[in-house]
């Protein structure tokens, strides 16, 4: 099996550094890709499941954009409906009717919704969602996870971080996961005060395993809100509409107050969109947000073809399908190799971690030998799958997975 | 006595500024002494016909004991030995005025010995500041002996700012413990940080530990501009000057402790 070169993609990488800082920022610079050398920066082509690089390497794709590529890139329906409203109009001095067929179409498709709103950016909704917890209750504090994301606004972000003052995170108490105690805690100490509670449906942070709700865990939050007259706010920008088209809520059972959904919305078109119940549609209503950006319909029209193709094709039953068979193959051909791959988190945006070294140096090492044969793995976030990704696929992507297992054992 | 400081140096109102700040003077900077006599020959040849036992001492808190014997210094945080020169700190605000400022300290013992103390000593803080001063046109030897004292006294900075500092305590209570291993690669040099007995900790060899994450500085260039807060972290992951593995959130998170030492030296 072919090893990968990528000269052009360091060339590129060179003169990113000159003009931008980082070469490549955020989420996509090579941080999270260890080693860098193993990883590609920068796409000229992407096609259902597979993307190509500046070194005409082709590569199937398991982080699907981070999540936003849901039915696979260059989807025909999708582009199709996306194309149709551009010609009509996007950017526009007055509102689309296309945001409102949106709206409708969520709160029809989402049991916990009676109205909906819409930005760019997953941060955009997280954000609002906050304001309107704070809008509603008249109180400043907020209880997040501690190691959940929920974007890159100052209080998002962890004390310390360039930029971040102690001011900003004043109002943010970080609670661990799956702990109902420390809930009751944080909101009895802070008594009053409270304004929301901010989590993901599921625990998905990077660097650990991923972890779902204990038995009764969403149950006990609700209780506990409703008690001291919090709202509960279900950051679902990562997990939404793959466990379940209503909201990951609908998988675990529980009602949150606000749902926040932005990646697999459009599949790949820049829309986010904030759902709510009725009770907070007032105080929504108060809270001025907007963007230059927010209004752009030939994104809503592609949210409204991607979600419909993703009710048409049962896109959750797909991916627990596909996700469970890609896992269970995964997991035997590690063993057959001496590894034990251990996998957390639905089926279709899996954490994936070899445990034989604690340091994840050897997990480090095997995603990158799978990169480096066509599977774009990163070793320390979720990976995801999308609606074009096929058995066929995944057989392909088997094959690398054990080339990968032989060069680890040839060089340990 | 030497200004063990750069001309850089931020010296802010407040208790908590000179606390920390002192820390850093007794328990960061005068351990690089004995690395600075290991490396530099100028250095070692200033103190081999000495012998002395000199204790910093801050009234009610902190100490630092230096042995000079054979050409060589030995450091202690604690009283080992009974000195031969004692300098009284009366506070912190007043350690740092004597060691940004150059403000004479109070000499409890050792009056028969100020000409070491203004010559020999004097002149060896000097060298040391030499090294920790901004880069300065460096021999090719010198360059690395600046590499290495600069970033070992960053991590021996970074041990107090842990142990002192609320917004480094907080950074480090939410890091996964392991230990760090910082390399520089073009001239074969290792330091540690990391998670020992309950204390975050800069380590100077290991003793049985695993490493749980790696930080290798390709070159001495690197080195420099990561140390003087110009490097472009993430570009130069992307260029290979830098190579990073194992548990990331450690080299993220002590990496925003180290650069939060220039608030108080640099
Ligand atoms: C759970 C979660 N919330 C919020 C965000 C922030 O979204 P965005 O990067 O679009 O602002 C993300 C992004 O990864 C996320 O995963």
């Amino acid at each position: 099996m072919q090893v990968f070169n990528y000269s052009e993609n360091q060339k590129w990488f060179e003169r990113a550094t000159r003009v931008i800082p980082c070469g490549v920022y955020g989420h996509f610079s090579p941080a999270p890709c260890v080693p860098t050398n193993a990883y590609p920066f920068f796409s000229t082509r992407a096609d259902g499941c597979r993307f190509w690089d500046v070194d005409g390497n082709e590569f199937i794709d398991y982080m699907c954009a981070y999540g936003p590529m849901i039915m696979g890139y260059h989807n025909s329906v999708v582009d199709e409906a996306f194309i149709n409203q551009l010609k009509q109009a996007d950017a526009n001095s007055i509102a689309s009717t296309k945001m409102v067929e949106l709206a409708e179409f969520l709160v029809d498709l989402i049991p916990v919704a009676d109205w909906a709103f819409f930005a760019k950016n997953g941060a955009d909704v997280t954000n609002y969602a906050v304001m309107i917890a704070r809008a509603e209750t008249g109180k400043k504090k907020i209880i997040a996870i501690k190691g959940g994301y929920h974007g890159t606004a100052p209080w998002m972000q962890g004390i310390g971080h360039p930029g971040v003052t102690e001011e900003d995170v004043a109002n943010v108490i970080r609670i661990p996961w799956n702990d109902l105690k420390a809930l009751e805690q944080a909101l009895e100490e802070n008594y009053g005060q409270v304004a929301g509670f901010i989590s993901s449906p599921y625990h998905h942070p990077v660097f650990v395993d991923n972890e779902y709700p204990a038995e009764g865990y969403w149950d006990g939050v609700q209780k506990l809100l409703k008690k001291h007259g919090a709202v509960l706010i279900c950051d679902d920008v990562r997990a939404g509409f793959r466990l379940h088209l209503g909201g990951s809520n609908e998988y675990f059972k529980f009602k949150p107050d606000l749902i926040c959904f932005c990646k697999a919305i459009a599949n790949g078109y820049p829309i986010s969109a904030l759902v709510g119940k009725e009770e907070l549609k007032v105080s929504a209503s108060k809270v001025f947000h907007t963007g230059s950006y927010w209004y752009s319909s030939a994104y809503m029209s592609a949210a409204i073809a991607n979600l419909q193709e993703l009710k048409r094709l049962n896109a959750p039953e797909y991916f627990e399908k596909l996700g469970n068979k890609f896992n269970e193959g995964l997991i035997k051909i590690a063993k057959d190799y001496g590894f034990n791959m251990k996998i957390t988190g639905h089926p279709s945006m899996a954490y994936y971690r070899i445990t034989d070294d604690p340091s994840l140096q050897l997990h480090q090492r095997w995603c990158a030998e799978c990169t480096k044969r066509g599977a774009f793995f990163t070793s320390h976030h979720n990976w995801f799958l999308s609606m074009a990704h096929t058995e066929a696929d995944i057989q392909k992507t088997w094959e690398i997975c054990e080339e990968a297992f032989k060069a680890l054992k040839s060089s340990t | 006595m030497g200004n063990l400081s750069c001309p850089l140096c931020k010296t802010e109102q407040g208790n908590t500024q000179d606390n920390i700040k002192s820390s850093l003077y007794l328990k960061a900077v005068l351990p690089s002494l004995v690395d600075l006599v290991q490396l530099d020959k100028p250095a070692k040849e200033l103190i081999i016909p000495a012998n002395e036992k000199i204790l910093f001492s801050l009234r009610n808190g902190e100490k630092a004991f230096l042995k000079i014997q054979n050409g060589e210094i030995t450091y202690s945080p604690k009283k080992i030995e009974t000195p031969t020169i004692h300098i009284l700190l009366m506070s912190p605000s007043h350690a740092v005025q004597v060691f940004e400022q150059g403000k004479l300290p109070f000499l409890l013992k050792g009056f028969t010995r100020i000409s070491f103390l203004k010559k020999k000593f004097d002149a060896l803080t000097k060298r040391l500041e030499y090294y920790l001063k901004e880069t300065q046109n460096y021999t090719e030897e010198e360059k690395r002996i600046y590499a290495i004292l600069q970033l070992k006294t960053a991590l021996r900075s970074a041990e107090v700012l842990a142990e002192k500092e609320e917004v480094s305590k907080k950074i480090l209570a939410g890091t996964p413990q392991g230990i760090l291993r910082i390399g520089i690669e073009s001239i074969n040099f290792e330091s540690y940080f990391g998670f020992i007995d309950g204390k975050w900790k800069y380590i100077d060899r290991l003793s049985g530990q695993t490493v749980s994450s790696i930080l290798t500085l390709k070159d001495l260039k690197t080195t420099e501009l990561l140390l003087t807060n110009k490097l472009d972290t993430f570009a130069g992951l992307g260029l290979g000057k830098i190579y990073i593995s194992g548990i990331i959130p450690i080299i993220d998170n002590v990496g925003l402790v180290l650069g939060r030492i220039i608030q108080y030296i640099s």
